[in-house]
């Protein structure tokens, strides 16, 4: 029985239909690399990680397939299993050339209870993934932590109310995947293994140091 | 009687004048070539589906004229502005406001000062309208 809380990670994005606010894709890298894909990839580079720093800690992927789920489903996921931390993973895309790390929480303005936790807990993550990317290519951005009225981020769906409100959530974008810098940093450069690897290992301290 | 009578000639003309001139230049405005300032002209290789949130921001931004690309952003909102205003991501919120503020500009560029003004307040890019909260 794990003991040390339960964290859900929620990989974008999937399959081939829109389902419920979830649309099966978003951003291609130039080498057309898709989004769903790498979100779902780094997801599972942070459960291994995860679950090896921390065995008695039960990490839960809202999906391991290329399959999609709405938005509504993602978060229940979180409410289901009493999670303590929900992760929404993301790649963003523009014009190709708009750069940087980016994470989003739901506004206090749009009901969220648990706005303080959320925003704190987005900010730590966000920071360690524009560390972990700058420190391999200076030229990423840091965008900070915003506020969007997010489907997946709703606090009903994930299991909070007024009263109770255990699971902080944020959605994060790690970076603009259409610039062909980005692709060669995380798709067909040398090194783009190592570097998901590290931005994995980034997400994994900065939830490890977000739970008590 | 001719005095008055001319003079009213001369008006009447400076007024037709000036509705020939303002309509040229509505005529010349709808013509214009237009250009994505935010947004980029899609690559044809790389181009997305019609229908997907990439694929209709591509077609709008590759309008030919202002007119159509008011028109073309217009529809870009209508389908992909989420209805309750729940964004799926980052990328969704992105592109919704890429397309307000082509649409802004282009409204302007086409001298629709009250439609432009509408998106203006809407995007509200100083927090002035809503009691300056975080953005």
């Amino acid at each position: 029985m794990a003991t040390k809380g339960t964290v859900v990670i929620d990989p974008g994005h999937g399959g081939t239909a829109n389902m419920g606010g979830s649309d099966a894709n978003h951003a291609v890298s130039p080498s057309g690399v898709l989004e769903k894909n790498m979100t779902l990839n780094i997801a599972k580079l942070v459960e291994d990680a995860l679950k090896a720093a921390e065995p008695d800690l039960t990490v839960i992927l809202t999906r391991s397939t290329d399959t999609n789920l709405t938005l509504e489903q993602r978060a229940n996921v979180a409410r289901d299993n009493h999670a303590d931390l929900f992760l929404s993973i993301h790649f963003n895309g523009f014009n190709g050339a708009a750069r940087g790390v980016e994470a989003w929480v739901r506004p206090k303005a749009e009901g969220n209870v648990n706005f303080d936790d959320d925003k704190s807990f987005a900010e730590r993550v966000q920071k360690a993934v524009f560390a972990a990317i700058n420190a391999r290519d200076p030229n990423t951005k840091d965008r900070g932590v915003k506020e969007m009225k997010l489907g997946v981020l709703t606090d009903a769906n994930l299991g909070n109310t007024a009263a109770h409100h255990p699971c902080r959530a944020c959605l994060l974008e790690i970076e603009f995947i259409d610039v062909p810098a980005v692709d060669q940093l995380l798709n067909t450069g040398a090194n783009a293994t190592a570097v998901c690897d590290e931005i994995a290992v980034a997400i994994k301290d900065a939830i490890l140091a977000e739970l008590p | 009687m001719s005095r008055s009578f001319s003079r009213l000639t001369f008006l009447a003309l400076l007024i037709s004048c000036f509705f020939t001139a303002c309509s040229s230049e509505s005529r010349h405005a709808l013509e214009a070539s237009y250009t994505p300032v935010l947004a980029s002209r899609p690559d044809a290789s790389t181009r997305a589906l019609r229908g997907t949130l990439k694929g209709d921001f591509e077609w709008a931004a590759d309008s030919a004229s202002l007119q159509e690309a008011a028109s073309r952003w217009e529809q870009f909102l209508k389908a992909h502005e989420p209805r309750y205003g729940e964004y799926g991501d980052g990328f969704h919120k992105l592109h919704v406001d890429g397309a307000k503020l082509e649409l802004m500009r282009v409204y302007y560029l086409l001298g629709r000062i009250n439609d432009g003004d509408r998106i203006l307040r809407q995007i509200d890019p100083l927090a002035v309208n809503n009691g300056g909260r975080y953005k």
